[in-house]
C-alpha cells in the first residue's frame, strides 16, 4: 500500500529562480524543505544532490534523463522525460501514522484514524532501519511485547499484554499460521519471512468476532508484499553479523542472503517471488567447541505470488515455503580410548507448506472477499550419534525420535455491505461472515492415530455512524467437533470530538481454544505420566479497553493513551487425580487477570522522527483452586521505549537508535516453606535495557547499513527463581541474549 | 551496474564459503582387548575375553590371536581350551561387517592340575591395513584360586533406557551380573538377632501404614487419596511420602517398614504400590529369627501367609508376592557395586522437606563392608593415585555414598552427562581397593543405561 501511494506533484510554472536551480517545497505547508536527496540521472552517470536550508538544489546546467527527489518525510517524487526542470517542485508528506491504511478486523481497507479499534503498524521501514532478522528483533522493541527464548528451538515465545504466546493470534494476510502446537497455538514468529512482510498490524484485545479463537491478547497481523506498482522490482540484501564475538566466514554468526523479485507481466497480472536464506551459527555460551548453548539453525524460504487485479475484483495466490533445521551437537564423548569419540546430536527439521487464495470481488456497493488456505506443517526430532572421526551417524532408539503433522484446510467468507440504510446523517453498513477450518494432527506423542478437529463459525457485524460516533457490535457463532463453545459478542465505540482527538472504548468476548498437546499428548516415562484431555473446554475471556488520540495543532506530535482489562477464566491446567493410578491431565480450572495503561507519543518533524511511549502492567494469577481468598493481588511491571531517526542531509546518512527498558518481570510461585505448606512466593526476573543503534548511506540504489545490536551487552539477568526447588533461597539467572553483536547490511533495489 | 557485480561477486564468495566440502578418507578401525588381565578359578572356570573395535567394522577382517600357553597344555583334555579353537597356538578370527565386540572364551580343560598359579597370554595382530591394533594388544588369563583384578574396563548393562536391570559388579573378579529390577518387592535383613524389611526402592515401590492390624478387614476403601499422593517424584512434601520409602542410605532403622513387630496382632497393615500400579496390603511380624508376611491383592479377603528365613551368605532374602522368595542379589562377598535405579530423598532447600524421587543411572554400594570416597581430579590426577594417598581420602559406607554424584542430570535444555572432574576409590569387602573413573554415561550408540567405567587395584 505504501508502494501504491505514490503521487505525482503538481509542477508550478512562476519561474523564482534561474534555470540552474530548484527549490523543493511541503505541499501542505509551502515551506521549503532541507535535506531532500535529490538524484540525477543523465545518460552515462548519475548525480547526487542534497537541498539546503531553503530548499534549494544548484542543478548542472545540462538537464537528466531522470530526476528522483527523496526525503524520509515525504512521498518519493520520480520524474522522467522532463523538457526542462521546473523551478519549484512539491514533495507530499508521508501519510502520518494516522493516515495509513490497515485492514485487520476491518470491513474493507481504511485509515487508522476511522478504524474503531486502535490499530499499531510496523513497517517494512523499520525492518530496514534495525537490521532485523525476525520479526523478533523488531516487536521486542515494542511496549507490552516480551520474548522469551527456547534454547532449543530457537524459537521465539511471544508474550503480549501479559498474556504467553497462545494467547496470541498470529495471521498471516488475515489466515491463521499452524505451527508446531497446531492451528491454534504459540506461532514461532521467527519461522516467517521478513522480506515478505510489507507491514504487520498489532490490534490489542480479543477480535473474536472476525478471527475466532485464542486472540485472548490480541492479533498479530502480518501483511506481505503484493507489487509496488513498478514494471520491475529487485531486491537483494545480505547481511552479516557477529553472535556476541563470534562470527566468521565458514558459519559462525549470522549470515542472510535473500532476493526478491516482482514483475508486470501483463497491466493486470503480476507476478512474485522471493528467496531467503538465514544462517545463525549459534553461540557457544556456557558450552564448548561444538557444544553449544545456542543451537545452529538454519532456514530456507521461499514463495511466490501470482495476482490478477481486474476492474471490480482482485485475486491472488500467495505460497510461502519454510524450511529450518537446527542442530543440538553433543558434548564428545571419549571414553576409555578403545573407541572412536562420539557424540550424541540432534536435529529439530521443520517444513511447512502455505498455500493461500485469496479473492476480493466488488459487486455494486457490496464487497464479497474470500480465503482460501491450505497449511501442511511437519516437524521432526532426530537424535543421533555422530562417530567423531569418521563423522558417520547413527540413529539412537526410538524414544527419542518424534514426528508431529498439522494439516490445516480454512476458508472465509465475509460479504460487508450487503445491507446498507441511511437515515439522516446516521448510516448504517454490516458485515456477514462464514468460516470453516479442518484441521488435523498426527504424531508420535499423540494417543492413538491422527486427530481430526473441524470447526464451522458464522459472524455477523453492524455499523452504525451518527455524526462523530461509530458504534460496530458483532457476535461470532461456532460449532466445533471437539468442545463446545460459546457465542462470543463484542461492541466497539468510537467518538471524534474533534478531527485530532478520538474516543474508542471497546469490549470483547474472546476464548482459547484447547491445542492438540492439551487435548491429545500422551507422555509417559519413569517419572512422568501425562494424558491429555479430550473433555477440555476453552478457556474464555473479557476484555475491555479504551484510548484516547490526539494530535497536536501546531506540532507533528501525535499521542496515545491506552487502558485494558483482561479476565481469563477456566484456564487450562495441570491437573493431578487422586483415583489410584490415573496420570496427569489437564483441566479448566483458574483464573488470570490482567491490566495495564500505556502511553505513546510520536514525534515527526523535517529530518528527525521521534517515538516513545511508556507501560505499565499488571498481572493476576490465581495459584490453586481451594484457596482464592489467599491469592496475592496484581504484580506491575514497567516498560519504556524510545525509537529515533534522524537523517544527516550533507552526506545522506541516516542514523538510527532503539532503546528499551523492560522492567523486573514478577510473578507469584506456590513455593513449600520450612512448614511444609504451600505459600506463595514473589519471583522475580532483573529489568533491563536494550539498545540498538544503526547508521546506513544510500548510494543510488545501493544502500549500506553498519549496526549495533544490544549495545548494553546483554547476556542474562539475575532472578531469585529456585530451580526446582533444589537449592534453597538462591536464584539463577534468566538467559536474555548472546551479548553484543555487529551487522553490515548491503541492500540492492531496483526499480524500473 | 558496478553495484550489480560487486554483489554477485560477493554473494558468490559466501555461497561458495558456505558450500566447501572435503573429499574424505578411510579412517582405519583400532581394536584392542578391553581388558588385559582376566582371571580363571574353581568358581569361574571360563573367562570371556573382550575383544572391542573402536567403532562397526565396515567390512569383514581376519583377526589373528596368538595364544602362549606358557607351562600348560592346550586342549579340552588338557589343561585349557579356547572357544574359537587355536591351530598351533593361534585362532584365525573372522569378524564380520557391522561387529563391533567379538570374544574369545577360555575355559579350563578336564585336566587341570595345578599346583601353582599359571598364566597364559593372548596377542592380537591384525594384517588388515584398515584394522589396527592398539595398546591393548596383549591380555593374561591368571589360572588361580586367588585371581584378583589389576585393572579393567567393564560396560555396566541396564538393559536399556528404562533401565529394567539391576547390575552387579565385582571388582576383584572383573564380573557382572544382571538381575531383573521387578524380580523382587520386599528384602528381609538375614542379620542375627534382629528384623528389618526393605522395599524394592529401584522399581519404586512404596509402603504407607494404615491404622489397623486386620488384614482382611482392609479394602480399596481404605485408601482413599492414596493414589495421587503415593507417587513418585512427589513434589508435594507436606504430604509426607519421604516416609513411605526406605532411607536412601541404607539404614535399617529408617525403612518405610519400620520395626518390626514381635506378634501379628501388633504388626500394622502396610498398603504397598508397585511400580506398575498394582496395589497390596501387607502385613509383616517376627517368627522366632525368621519372619512371617501375610499378603493379598487389595481387594482380597483370601490372605497368603509366608514364612521367610535367614541365610548369613546373603544380605538380604527377596520376596515377590507371586513367586515367593527369589534370588536377586549375589553371595554378599561377592559384588561391590549394583547399578541401576533407585528412590532418593531429595531435599527442597529447607530441612526436613524431602520428598522421594527415582533416579536413573544410579549405583548402590553393597551395605557388607564397602566403602567408597570422590576424589577430584583437580586434587589428584586418576593415574598418579597410589596406595599412598588411601589414608588421605574420607570413606562413606553409605550405601548411596556413590549414588549419581558420578554424572550430572541435564535439564530441558541440556542432556546428562559425565563429570568429568571426578574419580572415585572403593574399598570391598576384601579389603581391596580400586580406583574407578567412568568414561561413558551412555553406549556408543547414545543409549542411556549402558555406562561404561575403568578401574586399577590401588598399589
Amino acid at each position: 500500500m505504501r508502494y501504491s501511494l505514490f503521487v505525482l506533484a503538481l509542477l508550478l510554472s512562476p519561474v523564482l529562480y534561474a534555470q540552474d536551480r530548484l527549490q523543493v517545497l511541503d505541499e501542505e505547508t509551502g515551506r521549503p524543505i532541507a535535506g531532500v536527496m535529490a538524484r540525477l540521472v543523465y545518460e552515462s552517470n548519475e548525480e547526487l544532490i542534497i537541498s539546503d536550508e531553503e530548499g534549494l538544489i544548484t542543478l548542472n546546467e545540462k538537464k537528466p534523463e531522470q530526476l528522483v527527489l527523496q526525503h524520509m518525510g515525504y512521498d518519493i517524487l520520480h520524474l522522467l522525460g522532463l523538457d526542462k526542470i521546473p523551478s519549484q517542485l512539491l514533495l507530499k508528506p508521508k501519510a502520518t501514522q494516522l493516515d495509513e491504511v490497515v485492514v485487520t478486523g476491518q470491513f474493507e481497507a481504511q485509515s487508522i484514524k476511522n478504524s474503531v479499534y486502535q490499530v499499531r503498524t510496523i513497517n517494512e521501514d523499520r525492518f530496514i532501519a534495525q537490521g532485523a532478522n525476525s520479526i523478533q528483533d523488531v516487536l521486542s522493541n515494542e511496549l507490552n511485547m516480551r520474548f522469551s527464548r527456547d534454547n532449543a528451538t530457537g524459537r521465539a515465545g511471544l508474550n503480549f499484554q501479559g498474556l504467553s504466546g497462545q494467547y496470541v493470534k498470529i495471521l498471516l494476510d488475515g489466515v491463521q499460521i499452524t505451527g508446531r502446537a497446531g492451528t491454534a497455538n504459540d506461532i514461532d514468529l521467527n519461522q516467517i519471512n521478513i522480506n515478505a512482510i510489507e507491514r504487520i498490524e498489532i490490534v490489542e484485545g480479543p477480535l473474536a468476532v472476525n478471527y475466532g479463537a485464542d486472540a485472548l491478547a490480541g492479533v498479530v497481523n502480518i501483511i506481505t508484499k503484493k507489487g509496488n506498482g513498478q514494471k520491475l522490482n529487485i531486491d537483494l540484501a545480505i547481511q552479516e553479523e557477529t553472535v556476541g564475538q563470534e562470527y566468521n566466514w565458514q558459519g559462525d554468526g549470522i549470515q542472510n542472503h535473500s532476493l526478491q523479485l516482482g514483475y508486470q507481466i501483463a497491466p493486470k497480472l503480476f507476478a512474485q517471488g522471493e528467496l531467503r536464506r538465514n544462517h545463525f551459527g549459534g553461540w557457544t555460551g556456557d558450552g564448548e567447541g561444538r557444544d553449544k548453548s545456542w543451537y545452529p539453525k538454519t532456514q530456507l524460504f521461499t514463495g511466490g505470488l501470482l495476482r490478477y487485479k481486474g476492474d471490480n475484483h482482485e485475486v491472488y495466490y500467495r505460497l510461502d515455503y519454510l524450511d529450518e533445521n537446527i542442530q543440538n551437537l553433543g558434548r564428545p564423548v571419549v571414553g576409555n580410548g578403545l573407541r572412536d569419540p562420539f557424540a550424541i546430536d540432534e536435529h529439530f527439521l521443520t517444513q511447512r507448506w502455505m498455500h493461500q487464495l485469496q479473492g476480493e470481488f466488488a459487486m455494486g456497493e457490496a464487497l464479497l472477499n474470500t480465503v482460501f488456505s491450505y497449511t501442511d506443517f511437519r516437524r521432526n526430532t532426530h537424535q543421533f550419534t555422530t562417530n567423531l572421526l569418521t563423522e558417520n551417524t547413527q540413529t539412537t532408539n526410538d524414544a527419542e525420535q518424534d514426528t508431529i503433522r498439522h494439516q490445516a484446510y480454512f476458508f472465509r467468507g465475509t460479504l460487508a455491505n450487503a445491507v446498507r440504510a441511511s437515515i439522516g446523517s446516521a448510516e448504517f453498513t454490516t458485515q456477514i461472515g462464514l468460516e470453516a477450518n479442518r484441521e488435523i494432527a498426527a504424531g508420535t506423542n499423540l494417543t492413538d492415530g491422527d486427530k481430526a478437529i473441524n470447526d464451522l463459525a458464522t459472524f455477523v457485524s453492524g455499523e452504525l455512524s451518527i455524526d462523530r460516533l461509530k458504534i460496530r457490535p458483532g457476535v461470532r457463532f461456532i460449532y466445533n467437533s471437539v468442545f463446545k463453545t460459546i457465542p462470543t459478542p463484542s461492541v466497539n465505540l468510537k467518538y471524534n470530538w474533534s478531527d485530532r482527538l478520538q474516543l474508542r472504548l471497546g469490549y470483547g468476548r474472546g476464548f482459547r481454544a484447547p491445542s492438540t498437546r492439551e487435548l491429545y499428548h500422551e507422555f509417559i516415562d519413569a517419572n512422568h505420566n501425562i494424558l491429555g484431555n479430550e473433555n477440555l473446554k476453552p478457556e474464555t475471556s473479557h476484555n475491555f479497553n479504551g484510548d484516547l488520540t490526539w494530535s497536536a495543532k501546531k506540532l507533528p506530535l501525535t499521542v496515545t493513551v491506552n487502558g485494558f482489562f483482561n479476565e481469563v477464566t477456566n484456564r487450562i491446567t495441570f491437573f493431578i487425580p487422586e483415583q489410584a493410578n490415573q496420570p496427569t491431565s489437564y483441566t479448566n480450572l483458574l483464573d488470570f487477570r490482567s491490566v495495564g495503561t500505556n502511553l505513546r507519543t510520536s514525534y515527526q518533524k523535517g529530518p528527525l522522527t521521534v517515538n516513545a511511549g511508556f507501560s505499565y502492567i499488571g498481572l493476576f494469577q490465581q495459584l490453586n483452586a481451594e484457596a482464592e481468598a489467599n491469592q496475592p493481588g496484581y504484580v506491575f511491571s514497567p516498560e519504556w521505549n524510545t525509537q529515533l531517526s534522524y537523517l544527516w542531509k550533507a552526506p545522506a546518512i541516516t542514523f538510527s537508535a532503539f532503546y528499551k527498558h523492560t522492567g523486573r518481570a514478577k510473578r507469584y510461585q506456590l513455593i513449600t516453606n520450612e512448614q511444609g505448606e504451600e505459600v506463595p512466593e514473589l519471583q522475580w526476573i532483573e529489568a533491563f535495557n536494550w539498545l540498538d543503534m544503526t547508521v546506513s548511506k544510500q548510494w543510488e540504489s545501493l544502500n549500506v547499513s553498519l549496526g549495533v545490536r544490544n549495545l548494553a551487552d546483554i547476556t542474562s539477568v539475575n532472578n531469585n527463581i529456585r530451580g526446582g526447588g533444589a537449592h534453597g533461597g538462591g536464584g539463577g539467572a534468566t538467559a536474555i541474549a548472546y551479548g553484543r553483536s555487529y551487522f553490515l547490511r548491503i541492500n540492492y533495489q531496483f526499480n524500473k | 551496474m558496478r553495484a550489480i557485480k560487486l554483489l554477485t561477486i560477493m554473494l558468490a564468495t559466501v555461497w561458495l564459503a558456505a558450500c566447501g566440502d572435503e573429499e574424505e578418507e578411510a579412517v582405519p578401525v583400532n581394536v584392542n582387548f578391553s581388558n588385559t588381565s582376566l582371571g580363571i578359578s574353581e568358581a569361574n572356570p571360563s573367562a570371556q575375553v573382550n575383544i572391542v573395535f573402536s567403532r562397526a567394522l565396515e567390512s569383514d577382517a581376519i583377526l589373528q590371536i596368538n595364544v602362549q600357553s606358557g607351562s600348560l597344555n592346550y586342549g579340552a583334555d588338557a589343561d585349557f581350551t579356547t572357544i574359537p579353537e587355536a591351530e598351533n597356538g593361534l585362532i584365525e578370527y573372522a569378524a564380520t561387517a557391522g561387529e563391533s565386540e567379538i570374544s574369545v572364551t577360555v575355559a579350563q580343560g578336564s585336566g587341570l592340575n595345578i599346583q601353582q598359579d599359571e598364566t597364559i597370554t593372548l596377542t592380537l595382530t591384525s594384517q588388515d591395513p584398515l584394522v589396527l591394533v592398539g595398546n591393548n594388544a596383549t591380555a593374561t588369563i591368571t589360572f588361580s584360586e586367588n585371581f584378583l583384578a589389576q585393572s579393567g574396563t567393564i560396560e555396566l548393562n541396564g538393559g536399556g533406557p528404562d533401565i529394567p536391570n539391576q547390575a552387579f559388579i565385582d571388582f576383584s573378579k572383573m564380573q557382572q551380573t544382571t538381575q531383573d529390577k521387578y524380580s523382587w518387592d520386599l528384602g528381609f535383613s538375614t542379620e542375627a538377632g534382629s528384623h528389618a524389611v526393605i522395599l524394592n526402592s529401584p522399581a519404586s515401590h512404596m509402603a504407607r501404614p494404615l491404622e489397623t492390624t486386620d488384614i482382611t478387614a482392609v479394602s480399596a476403601a481404605d485408601t482413599a487419596g492414596f493414589a495421587g499422593a503415593m507417587v513418585i517424584p512427589q513434589f508435594n512434601p507436606a504430604v509426607g511420602a519421604i516416609a513411605w520409602v526406605d532411607a536412601p542410605d541404607g539404614d535399617l532403622s529408617q525403612t518405610a517398614f519400620g520395626e518390626i513387630a514381635a506378634t501379628a496382632d501388633a504388626a500394622t497393615v502396610f498398603i504397598i504400590k508397585r511400580d506398575n500400579g498394582d496395589w497390596q496390603k501387607v502385613k509383616v511380624y517376627q517368627s522366632g529369627e525368621d519372619y512371617t508376611v501375610e499378603y493379598a491383592a487389595i481387594d482380597a479377603t483370601d490372605i497368603n501367609t509366608a514364612t521367610i528365613s535367614k541365610d548369613d551368605a546373603f544380605n538380604f532374602t527377596f520376596f515377590h508376592f507371586e513367586n515367593g522368595v527369589v534370588g536377586f542379589e549375589p553371595l554378599k562377598d561377592s559384588w561391590d557395586i549394583m547399578y541401576g535405579s533407585f528412590t532418593e530423598s531429595f531435599n527442597l532447600g529447607a530441612p526436613g522437606l524431602n520428598i522421594p524421587y527415582g533416579f536413573k543411572d544410579f549405583i548402590v554400594l553393597n551395605r557388607h563392608n564397602t566403602r567408597v570416597a570422590m576424589v577430584m581430579t583437580a586434587d589428584m590426577a586418576y593415574a598418579d593415585f597410589s596406595s599412598a594417598d588411601i589414608n588421605s581420602l574420607t570413606f562413606d559406607d553409605a550405601i548411596d555414598a556413590l549414588g549419581e554424584s558420578w554424572r550430572q542430570g541435564g535439564g530441558p535444555t541440556s542432556a546428562p552427562s559425565l563429570h568429568e572432574d571426578r574419580f572415585f576409590v572403593i574399598e570391598d569387602s576384601e579389603g581391596n581397593y580400586f580406583k574407578i573413573l567412568f568414561t561413558r554415561l551412555t553406549s556408543p550408540t547414545g543409549e542411556r543405561g549402558y555406562p561404561e567405567f575403568t578401574f586399577e587395584l590401588v598399589q
